[in-house]
């Protein structure tokens, strides 16, 4: 009968339940959808930043990543690849030699970023961002080059183009190669300035020989590098490496998205804060529309705190539902946005293209941020019943039933 | 024998400097079976004398004692059981809650006190049949019209099988045929359960029906007088 009491009264002022529910609900799907978009965004430029430039963890002679010269490179062994492909939770281990070059054509020249990978495996994802031509196989004697480059150059497939850097100890670098595709980029940056060559390719321009600047390691799930890091140190190679994690590879970057984060934290506090006010203004007017009735329960024998436990189930209940309904009508839009992210329009890519992320909706499925939020919202809508205790607690029923 | 005692119960009431006697010593006894009016003009302490003996309000001085308790030394938690299990309330309005039926108003107070379901079932039903309410059981206080309201009151009132019944003004907001149909019920009720009714008014008619009228003045008795 108490659950009875309390399911009726949820439907005795119908629009004053509407409103609290429709408040939670609004609150949860908000805070839902913000913050896992919020952390989509972060996913994806870190994402975009690893698997581009710095994998999840990368082994590369000691004193390289101060120093980034073609000489401090070191030696590929092909077994300590294939541990290292052995390892639990290493997806797969991508050697590459990175260099700068001049490139020119006709009479236009323009500094680039050589990066000299195995097509067939390494994490850049090729394929995906292809817009031209043919992924070069590791044996091919062609290039590839970001969109903004070819444009800035006016070359299409085919078109050749010239490469002058530095090779290994001093040797010169020079060559002509063509342009066998052509990649998007979503960072500009990259789009302007990324020469991407077959591994082979790139130890012969540099003179390296067998030799790689960095091995990157792509892992299944990204929290795993603290495991896996000293498992990496720990395998034998031909001179001192070192192992950094993509968290000391680029601090600036995750310090950039934590003070976004905690931002984003702040403006659903002040959403909650909003949000409180509105349900506590509901369940005041409650308290005081009851008080005539409180007044004949106590009167005719009802513990108080008997009393205030029909009225917390009420809230209960009605918290239950809004932040239920939020999390449903919350939760299809993130899958959606996760399996399938919408593109930005026009005005937002400009936007969003410097922070050097592919310009989509795109939001995480964290359910563990999902819960979060809505146990905040429960307790918010179980905190404002502190009001209706203590009224209840301190109620003089003569006092409340005269009018 | 006397069920209920009051000994110069006394109530002041302050506002701002101004002190308002409402109850000036007043000394009554209540027997078993007795069916009373208190009686007397508007603020001469009807409401204030029902309220202290039926433990809703502490008296200034003075004692009340029901059965062998004197209520005026059990603390908030201790009278809200003994109201509970001594004594049935109906107001002057709004008695019931708005969202049950009138079956569930009356098997509500059955449930506070713990009854086996079987027992609350049975009860209910009989005494919303005793106040001629047995076909509108399940509909709610506002599908029903103000004497109909008052008669569930009485209902729940005797559900909870207590020693008696205070109802302070039950007829005040009934027309006179609806508060004389009241008051009849409320006499049969008294006469089968036993129960003491102990009721305020100033209607006339009401009073006519009533066996023992007390009347009260500027917070004193000023006549006790059994009628019929
Ligand atoms: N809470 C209160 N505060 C101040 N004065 C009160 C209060 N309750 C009752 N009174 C005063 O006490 C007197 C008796 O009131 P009451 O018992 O309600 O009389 P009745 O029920 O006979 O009309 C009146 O003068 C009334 O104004
Ligand atoms: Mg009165």
């Amino acid at each position: 009968m108490y659950f009875k009491l309390a399911w009726r009264n949820i439907w005795r002022n119908k629009r004053r339940s509407f409103i609290t529910i429709g408040s939670i609900l609004f609150a949860v799907f908000f805070a839902l959808i913000m913050r896992s978009f919020q952390e989509g965004m972060y996913e994806m430029m870190i994402d975009n930043m690893v698997s581009i430039s710095t994998g999840h963890l990368q082994v590369h002679k000691e004193g390289y990543w101060e120093d980034r010269s073609i000489d401090n490179i070191m030696t590929l062994d092909q077994d300590v690849l294939k541990e290292m492909n052995s390892i639990a939770n290493v997806n797969r281990a991508c050697p590459r030699i990175e260099s700068f070059a001049w490139i020119t054509a006709d009479n236009l020249g323009r500094g680039a970023i050589l990066i000299g990978l195995d097509p067939r495996v390494d994490v850049m994802a090729l394929d995906d961002k292809l817009v031209d031509g043919e992924v070069v196989g590791m044996d091919d004697k062609s290039i590839m080059i970001g969109e903004g480059m070819a444009e800035y150059f006016g070359i299409t497939i085919g078109d050749t183009l010239v490469l002058l850097g530095q090779g290994y100890h001093a040797q010169t670098a020079a060559a002509i190669y063509p342009v066998g595709g052509i990649l998007h980029f979503g960072n500009p940056e990259f789009s302007d300035k990324l020469v991407v060559m077959p591994l082979k390719l790139a130890q012969e321009f540099c003179s390296t020989e067998d030799r790689v600047s960095s091995i990157l390691i792509e892992l299944d799930d990204i929290v795993a590098h603290t495991e896996v890091k000293p498992k990496l140190q720990g395998l034998q190679y031909a001179e001192a490496v070192s192992v950094l994690d993509y968290e000391e590879m680029i601090p600036e970057v995750l310090e950039a998205i934590q003070a976004d984060r905690i931002g984003g934290k702040i403006f659903i506090g002040i959403l909650y804060v909003i949000i409180s006010f509105g349900i506590f203004g509901t369940i005041m007017m409650m308290t005081a529309e009851r008080k005539y009735e409180y007044g004949v329960l106590i009167s005719i024998g009802m513990h108080r705190f008997k009393l205030f436990m029909i009225t917390l189930r009420e809230s209960i209940l009605i918290a239950f539902i809004g932040v239920l309904m939020g999390f449903l009508v919350a939760f299809p839009l993130i899958y959606k946005l996760h399996h399938d992210p919408i593109p930005f329009g026009e005005e937002e890519m400009e936007a969003f293209q410097s922070f050097g992320i592919e310009p989509a909706y795109y939001s995480v499925i964290d359910l563990v941020l999902c819960f979060e939020h809505m146990l905040i919202i429960f307790c918010i809508a179980m905190v404002v019943n502190l009001y209706p205790l203590v009224k209840i607690m301190t109620l003089r029923p003569v006092e409340a039933m005269r009018k | 024998m006397s069920i209920i005692k009051t000994q110069g119960l006394t109530k002041i009431y302050k506002e701002h400097t101004v002190e308002v006697r409402a109850l000036n010593g007043v000394t009554m006894d209540i027997a078993e079976g007795e069916f009373t009016a208190i009686v007397g003009p508007s603020g001469s302490g009807k409401t204030t004398l029902l309220n202290i003996i039926g433990g809703l309000d502490k008296p200034s001085g003075g004692q009340v004692s029901i059965g062998d308790v004197d209520i005026t030394d059990l603390n908030d938690n201790q009278l809200i059981d003994f109201r509970l299990n001594n004594i049935g309330f109906v107001f002057q309005a709004y008695n019931l809650i708005p969202v049950l039926t009138a079956r569930e108003n009356v098997e509500f107070i059955m449930l506070m006190q713990k009854r086996p379901k079987a027992e609350m079932d049975e009860r209910a039903e009989s005494l919303l049949k005793a106040v001629g309410l047995e076909d509108q059981m399940h509909k709610r206080p506002r599908e029903m019209s103000g004497g109909q309201q008052q008669r569930v009151a009485v209902a729940r009132a005797l559900a909870s099988k207590p020693k008696f019944v205070l109802a302070d003004e039950p007829t005040a907001n009934l027309d006179s045929k609806t508060a004389i149909n009241l008051l009849d019920i409320m006499a049969t009720l008294n006469k089968e359960e036993g129960t003491i009714f102990i009721f305020s008014t100033h209607d006339q008619k009401v009073i006519d029906r009533a066996r023992r009228v007390v009347t009260l003045e500027d917070g004193k008795i000023v006549s006790d007088v059994l009628q019929n």
